[in-house]
């Protein structure tokens, strides 16, 4: 998921070689036992602008209780990413990362996405 | 090495292979129950139900230490009764090859990603043994110098560092800490991120692929708004 959304990108793929000096990549951090990663809505009223008074919503993350900055999309309250632009960013990726079924070598009528997800 | 004689694990450790950990200041049932409590804690406003109270649905794949640490977790966040027919639902989510990608597991539904011995999920271990030939050599140098006659093997060495870790989580410490130098350990968390970033993260062509099922169901959800739901636990 992670790998998905690109949260921790890398300019380069980690080396075989020798240890880099500096990454964003830790599973140490990223990963470790009893880890945890939380995507928060937010609901904020915008303070003194054109549309005061109006309630706007944004997306922020927090990977092990910090609070991690989506890499492009950072300018709401608290580095958070207005909704909007989040799925946008989203759809975008899905260009590349769409259809499960074929990339995986599935069969045609397997199915395709979750439908577990929800509580209505 | 004489620490090693001292050591008392389980009794009969190939059942708890696997498993849980039980026991230990880091043991997975305690840790489990603890996150559920600090969430409870930080989220309990979103707790509040309108009448009648419909419980709340959280999701756990298959796999008997997923659904243990789902049932702590519960526990920590909604309460000893948490499985009370108005207070919360667990749903388990099969992991087999049918469900496609209706799952929380895709590494065991993609059949391509399981099969490709290159570079599927094999893909990872193929990186690590490549970095970790990188240091460990020294080392067995190092304990052939100290320990004539024995020679470890790579894999041997790579072992003795992961119990390090894997001790610590159900005793609480490890006498394996102690016999590398912290150089040695810089390159064992390197290693271990080498592995799993090559295994199902970025590295890996189908790791994108398998993890954009949940993050494009959770971005529906966050699109859709907290009348369609304020809580949605999967483990």
């Amino acid at each position: 998921m992670l790998a998905a959304l690109d949260l921790f990108p890398s300019q380069q793929h980690l080396p075989v070689t020798h240890r880099p000096k500096y990454r964003l990549w830790q599973t140490s951090q990223i990963v470790p036992m009893n880890g945890r990663i939380i995507f928060e809505r937010l609901s904020c009223r915008s303070p003194v602008t054109s549309d005061s008074g109006i309630d706007r919503a944004f997306v922020r993350i927090n990977v092990n209780d910090g609070i991690v900055a989506i890499p492009d999309c950072d300018s709401g309250p608290g580095s958070s990413c207005p909704l909007e632009d989040f799925l946008v960013m989203v759809r975008r990726r899905e260009k590349d990362l769409v259809g499960f079924r074929w990339r995986c070598g599935l069969d045609y009528d397997a199915p395709q996405e979750i439908t577990f997800l929800h509580q209505t | 090495m004489q620490s090693l004689t001292s050591s008392s694990l389980e009794s009969e450790p190939s059942a708890e292979h696997d498993q849980l950990t039980t026991t230990g200041p880091y043991a997975g049932t305690l840790s489990a129950f603890a996150a559920g409590t600090r969430l409870r804690t930080r989220y309990l406003s979103l707790l509040s139900s309108p009448s009648p109270a419909k419980p709340v649905n959280f999701w756990a794949s298959d796999c008997n230490r997923v659904i243990e640490t789902a049932r702590y977790f519960a526990t920590g966040f909604f309460g000893l009764d948490w499985n009370s027919s108005t207070t919360a639902k667990l749903h388990v989510i099969p992991e087999t090859p049918d469900r496609g990608a209706d799952t929380l597991t895709p590494g065991d539904t993609c059949l391509d990603y399981r099969n490709d011995m290159l570079m599927g999920h094999g893909y990872g271990l193929t990186q690590l043994t490549e970095f970790r030939s990188t240091y460990l050599p020294a080392i067995g140098d190092r304990f052939g110098a100290q320990n004539p006659g024995i020679r470890f093997t790579n894999e041997e060495i790579y072992s003795m560092q992961e119990m390090c870790g894997f001790e610590i989580l159900v005793r609480g410490l490890s006498p394996w800490c102690k016999v590398f130098s912290h150089e040695e350990w810089l390159n064992f968390e390197y290693a271990r991120d080498v592995l799993h970033y090559y295994r199902a993260g970025p590295g890996n062509r189908f790791g994108p692929v398998m993890g954009f099922l949940w993050l494009n169901a959770t971005a529906n959800l966050l699109a859709q708004g907290p009348y369609h739901g304020r809580l949605f636990f999967s483990l």
